[in-house]
């Protein structure tokens, strides 16, 4: 027993290894530069030097802040063209087009000539940029082009958009002009594609993102919200707890009812309790949580017909600490029973389908009718006897209950704007929130993670003849 | 009933159990009828009459804008392009029998006109039957063009899963841990010839099949299917040395492959992930995609029926046709997917009706909160949240979800009934 728990925690850590990697790349996956999102509203979009060189630093500092300017994981695999220190280069759309410029031509220091000649021209550019010799609207359409060279990843549009700079450049900055065209025309014609085959390792060692997010949420830092810029584990804080208690009370009620109604409709097999039960339930099992929901906020929360629940929430608005406990008390049970009902109705329905077919298996054995037989009272030999066997698959079921009513958080939380970690995730989703997205993926599956732990150790605590022992 | 038709096959005597359970049966034609109206959703609710005639000529509208989908070469004179039919004033026209296109904004019945209010339309015939929503698309061909997507979602997603869980359940059920041999000598080129194969074909690729993912569903298949192609290529490749060193006896040296074991923890760490948050997270991160949200709804949810199907092997390898197709020297593969394959597919039948209710439910889930699938496509979730901003229209939160339910239901009872039809111990009562 105690060997087996011991492998089962052992296997805990690499599963949990497993989950934050995922979120990891999930998170990398994101589009957009996380940098500028953090800096968005500060920074204002100035064409004279001194500005652009503050906002260049800004983003620089924020970027060694938020530890973006660290290679990403601990090694990393890639061409040998591809140089081990791409990852220094700021803004991930530059980045992303130098890489794809190296995969397609296999020789970065032609890249990174080409890189530099487009420093060097913007550097220019700038320098100039309050220059009479500017006619019309030209300066803003060449300044639109070289914002959006360097990260365009397209060879032949990289061409195009060359092509079309000319026209807009003032004399002055043609030597530069010329620079970048004869670097970008240089990419293909000395372009050295073997490099590309050769598949290289290089190692990092600690100093990289990944691990110093990981290490952040050992220490339960989950980074700083897009939105507020306030940090994530803060604004979780409030929320876990809503979903829990939740949850929790769901829970417990889904089993209080769900087994009684199991029992009753096992015992009656095939009778009438049996099929009401067993029709209900299956009823209940199909209808999907969003759509009682939905249905439960328009025709009974005051909208244009019936007024009995308040409309979403889980206090009211005058709801003070001041209040006296069991007025706030009473207050949180009005708002949150029907969110309650409807959490609740899903997990039960499939909870009592299992306990009924539990019970039945029991039923069948021989030792029920050994214990039939010898004539015990059918209380007795479905209480002591059958029902308590019949507890052990139901128990494990939590493992699976668990995972299922975290995600359903996310639409039942949204309906009933319950302020939990579903309705927080909601409202990073729609906001493009990325760091709140991933932070609630994470705690919820490591909160599933312990759910399934918690239920495989209470089936060994309950079920004595499991041994657990290897094959 | 003569005795040449009485069949003992477990097949045959499923489908006997399966006919005798009504309401499965009902449910399995109804199933039918929900595919006919999917397939026929442009026959059913459309902005174009079927079939017409205008000035003088007869005209086959849908049928054009099919062939003009088709050939990607416009079809219709400049007028009748923009025209809005219902006002044309053709001589005769057959109609469908909602006379909208799901995504048509009708806005002189905007916003969220009921079934029962007044609605300005010049016909009867041109009511919409179950109301608007708040932007004035109509309801019903909403709900029908949206049983397509529905279904789509359901069958996609699920035939990859089944693909995914068929595969790697009926592998470690039917090798097991000690079954599969393998030299010293190729495992040793192999395994590195494997990770290579994969940089080759899939890390070095990744732009291009990306890109392609971001274009179309067949245009990835196309480059999903050269990424194997280069990979299967350079593994073998670098494989092929082994054969050397296999004629040392050091190399020769047979290992088994733990096939069982690596797959069987695989399962176990794909279930201990909170999948339909994943589908939710990815759903919200990646761009919107209709073929992007069944993909990952099949990628994560083939652990069921891979368990099944690893219990299934397991039962059927031990029985004596087995044994006798290996005593004849047919190879692994064959035996697998001609002789243990068939007959260890009924109860995956049931994983695959059951994988099918929750993968709408999954998809209905998301687009109910308005991510993963693009922002103009109407279907059954997004309809049903329009429910909340359009305040007092019932219609708009009972229908739709009614949909979701009867489908939901629809598929449970279907499973439920396969399941009942071969469980072998119902049918020895």
């Amino acid at each position: 027993m105690t060997a087996y728990l011991l492998r089962r925690i052992l296997f805990f850590v690499p599963t949990l290894l497993i989950i934050t990697l995922l979120s990891f790349i999930i998170s990398q996956s994101a589009p957009g530069d996380p940098v500028e999102q953090m800096l968005s509203g500060q920074q204002s979009g100035g064409e004279q030097i001194a500005e652009r060189q503050a906002n260049e630093a800004a983003y620089l500092q924020k970027r060694r802040d938020l530890g973006l300017d660290l290679p990403v994981f601990y090694f990393s695999i890639g061409p040998l063209a591809e140089p081990d220190t791409l990852y220094k280069i700021p803004k991930v759309p530059v980045q992303d087009a130098l890489r794809r410029l190296v995969y397609k031509f296999g020789n970065w220091e032609a890249v990174q000539r080409y890189y530099q000649a487009l420093l060097q021209l913007e550097e220019a550019f700038y320098a100039r940029a309050s220059d009479s010799a500017w006619k019309g609207t030209d300066r803003t359409e060449a300044r639109a082009l070289l914002v959006l060279l360097p990260q365009e990843k397209n060879y032949d549009e990289i061409l195009h958009k060359l092509t079309l700079l000319e026209r807009y450049l003032i004399p002055a900055l043609r030597p530069a002009y010329e620079e970048v065209v004869s670097a970008a025309k240089a990419l293909s014609t000395e372009a050295t594609p073997w490099k590309i085959y050769v598949p290289t390792i290089h190692w990092y060692g600690t100093q990289n993102q990944y691990h110093r997010w990981l290490m952040g949420l050992f220490r339960g830092d989950f980074g700083i919200s897009y939105q507020d810029k306030r940090p994530i584990t803060s604004k979780l804080g409030d929320a876990v707890r809503w979903s829990i208690v939740i949850n929790l009370i769901s829970i417990v009620l889904a089993y209080l009812i769900a087994i009684p109604l199991g029992v009753q409709s096992a015992v009656h097999r095939g009778q009438w309790p049996d099929r009401v039960i067993s029709t209900t339930l299956f009823m209940l099992y199909s209808l999907p949580t969003f759509w009682i929901g939905t249905m439960a906020i328009v025709f009974l929360c005051g909208g244009e017909y019936l007024d009995i629940f308040p409309p979403g929430g889980v206090q009211s608005t005058e709801h003070s600490p001041d209040w006296p406990f069991t007025k706030r008390l009473l207050d949180w049970i009005y708002h949150l029973i029907l969110p309650v009902i409807v959490y609740t109705y899903g997990s039960l329905a499939f909870l009592s389908r299992q306990m009924r077919s539990a019970l039945l298996e029991v039923l069948g054995q021989d030792y029920i009718r050994t214990a039939r037989a010898k004539g015990l009272p059918a209380r007795l030999v479905i209480w002591k006897h059958a029902f308590r066997n019949s507890l052990i698959p139901i128990i494990t079921l939590l493992a699976s209950i668990f995972p299922g009513m975290i995600s359903g958080s996310v639409i039942l939380e949204s309906i009933f704007s319950i302020p939990g970690m579903g309705f927080l995730s909601y409202g990073a989703m729609i906001a493009r929130d990325y760091p709140v997205i991933i932070a609630v993926f994470t705690i919820g599956a490591v909160l599933t993670l312990i759910g399934i732990l918690v239920a495989d150790i209470l089936y060994a605590v309950v079920d004595p003849r499991i041994s657990y022992s290897r094959r | 009933m003569s005795e040449a038709k009485i069949s003992y096959s477990p097949r045959a005597r499923a489908w006997q159990a399966f006919k005798e359970n009504r309401l499965a049966l009902f449910a399995l034609r109804f199933t039918g009828v929900l595919v006919l109206i999917a397939l026929l959703a442009d026959f059913l609710a459309y902005n174009k009459p079927i079939v017409a005639s205008y000035q003088g000529e007869v005209i086959w509208p849908i049928f054009r804008d099919y062939w003009e989908a088709l050939t990607g070469r416009p079809q219709w004179p400049g007028p009748l392009r923009v025209a809005d039919w219902r006002v044309l004033p053709v001589d005769w026209a057959l109609w469908p029998p909602v006379r909208y296109s799901p995504e048509e904004l009708d806005l002189r019945n905007a916003p969220a006109v009921g079934p029962f209010d007044e609605q300005i339309t010049r016909s009867t015939a041109e009511r919409h039957w179950l109301g608007t929503d708040n932007l004035g698309r109509d309801l019903l061909a909403g709900l029908i063009h949206g049983t397509r997507i529905s279904l789509s979602v359901g069958l996609v997603s699920v035939g990859i899963s089944a693909i995914l869980g068929i595969l790697l359940g009926a592998l470690a059920g039917y090798f097991g841990d000690n079954t599969l041999q393998v030299s010293r000598a190729s495992l040793i080129f192999g395994i590195p010839g494997l990770f290579l194969g994969l940089y080759y074909g899939f890390y070095l690729r990744r732009y291009a099949l990306g890109e392609a993912l971001g274009e179309s569903f067949f245009s990835f298949l196309g480059s999903l299917g050269t990424s194997l192609l280069v990979a299967a290529i350079v593994t073998t490749l670098f494989w092929l040395p082994s054969r050397l060193l296999k004629k040392t006896p050091w190399g020769a040296k047979p290992l088994y492959l733990w096939i069982d074991i690596s797959i069987s923890r695989l399962i176990e760490i794909m279930i201990s992930l909170p999948t339909t948050l994943l589908i939710f997270t990815i759903a919200a991160i990646a761009k919107p995609s209709l073929f992007l949200v069944m993909a990952v709804i099949g990628l994560t949810s083939w652990t069921g029926i891979a368990r099944f199907m690893r219990g299934e092997m397991l039962k059927v390898r031990q029985l004596d046709f087995i044994q006798a197709a290996r005593a004849l020297g047919y190879s692994d593969l064959r035996i697998i997917f001609v002789h243990a394959l068939p007959n260890a597919f009924a109860p995956v039948l049931v994983s695959i009706a059951f994988g099918i209710a929750s993968a709408i439910l999954v998809e209905s889930g998301l687009s109910f909160l308005g991510i993963g699938v693009p922002p103009e496509t109407v279907t059954w979730g997004s309809l049903l949240a329009s429910a909340r901003s359009a305040t007092g229209a019932w219609w708009l939160a009972i229908f739709p979800g009614l949909a979701i339910f009867l489908v939901v239901t629809l598929f449970n009872i279907l499973g439920e009934g396969i399941r009942d039809a071969i469980d072998p111990k119902l049918q020895q009562r």
